[in-house]
């Protein structure tokens, strides 16, 4: 015999599918939360520095997360993420500078230029000499050491140090990022991997420039996934 | 001066020689600057970015001057 229709049936049935949907989990892309290694929140949310360790060396041009650094306008709980330089093989030129200016007085002693000279006036010569060489090796030493690129989880920051009459300290919002290029040219650089890093933003600093940097595709990938937690910290009402 | 009223080689030779004690001693006044500019610099830097190494650059900037001070009595008094 065929099945009477029964619409009471029909009802709990349905009954039944609505409550066994609202059971069943939404399908929703979940962010995978990694565990946060060392304290470094960061390492939630970026693959890129997930892989890179908390480097304790101060000297190095390609500092990821590093330990011990702080910077004056640094805001309560953020955290610098990644700390550049220019890549050491910026400072071949001064140091084939310093070697000249250090044999050079070897030069000139082989020839009879100061021949007219006392001796006392030789050494004081040699002194003045290698003092001008001590000032200009601390000087190109403190402008690549202070001259720094900062990326927080919030900020980019450009700290330059031109010389060593001039300093200027430009920042920008993560929000405010509007476009990252990255540059390398010549066969130096593409040998050792360093690069320039052009970010606009729509802050107040049209453009910030992370100058002949080490690993610059390996910054411009941070950047875009700090821009990519910013914007879902956006979404989910997370702001500062 | 002894070079204008009896211009001979030896008071030329003096007169050359004392030209460069004060060049010497004008290089490390310069020099002198030079090292407090550096150390007023690394101060201001030192306070932009704090790291583990700052304490030895700010070690660095002294000896600078250190040097540079002695450099300078040096040139004054002993040429």
């Amino acid at each position: 015999m065929p099945d009477i229709f029964d619409a009471s049936d029909y009802k709990k049935e349905s009954k039944k599918n609505k409550v066994s949907k609202k059971k069943s989990p939404r399908k929703t892309i979940q962010k995978k939360n990694f565990p946060v290694k060392n304290g470094c929140k960061v390492d939630a949310y970026s693959q890129t520095l997930r892989n890179e360790k908390p480097t304790n060396n101060p000297l190095k041009a390609f500092a990821a997360k590093p330990v011990e650094t702080e910077f004056d306008s640094q805001l309560e709980g953020e955290e610098i993420v990644l700390m550049l330089r220019r890549h050491p093989i910026t400072l071949f030129k001064p140091v084939v500078i310093s070697l000249i200016i250090f044999f050079l007085p070897f030069l000139f002693f082989s020839s009879p230029m100061l021949n007219f000279m006392t001796s006392k006036l030789i050494t004081a010569f040699v002194i003045g000499w290698y003092m001008i060489l001590t000032s200009f090796v601390l000087e190109s030493f403190l402008t690549w050491f202070f001259n720094v690129f900062i990326i927080t989880d919030e900020r980019i920051i450009d700290v330059d140090f031109s010389s060593l009459i001039f300093k200027n300290v430009s920042s920008a919002k993560i929000d405010n990022i509007e476009d990252i290029t990255v540059a390398t040219g010549g066969v130096v650089a593409s040998i050792v991997d360093y690069g320039t890093v052009y970010i606009q933003t729509s802050a107040e600093v049209p453009e910030l420039e992370f100058e002949d940097v080490p690993n610059p595709n390996k910054v411009s990938k941070v950047l875009n996934e700090l821009m990519l937690e910013e914007e879902q910290e956006k979404i989910e009402g997370r702001v500062r | 001066m002894s070079i204008f009223t009896n211009p001979t080689t030896e008071s030329l030779n003096n007169f050359v020689v004392s030209i460069f004690k004060n060049c010497f001693v004008i290089g490390s006044v310069v020099s002198l600057i030079f090292a407090v500019v550096v150390i007023r610099q690394i101060a201001t830097m030192k306070r932009t970015i704090k790291t583990s190494f700052s304490p030895v650059v700010q070690i660095l900037g002294y000896l600078h001057l250190a040097i540079s001070i002695l450099v300078f009595f040096l040139f004054l008094l002993w040429l």
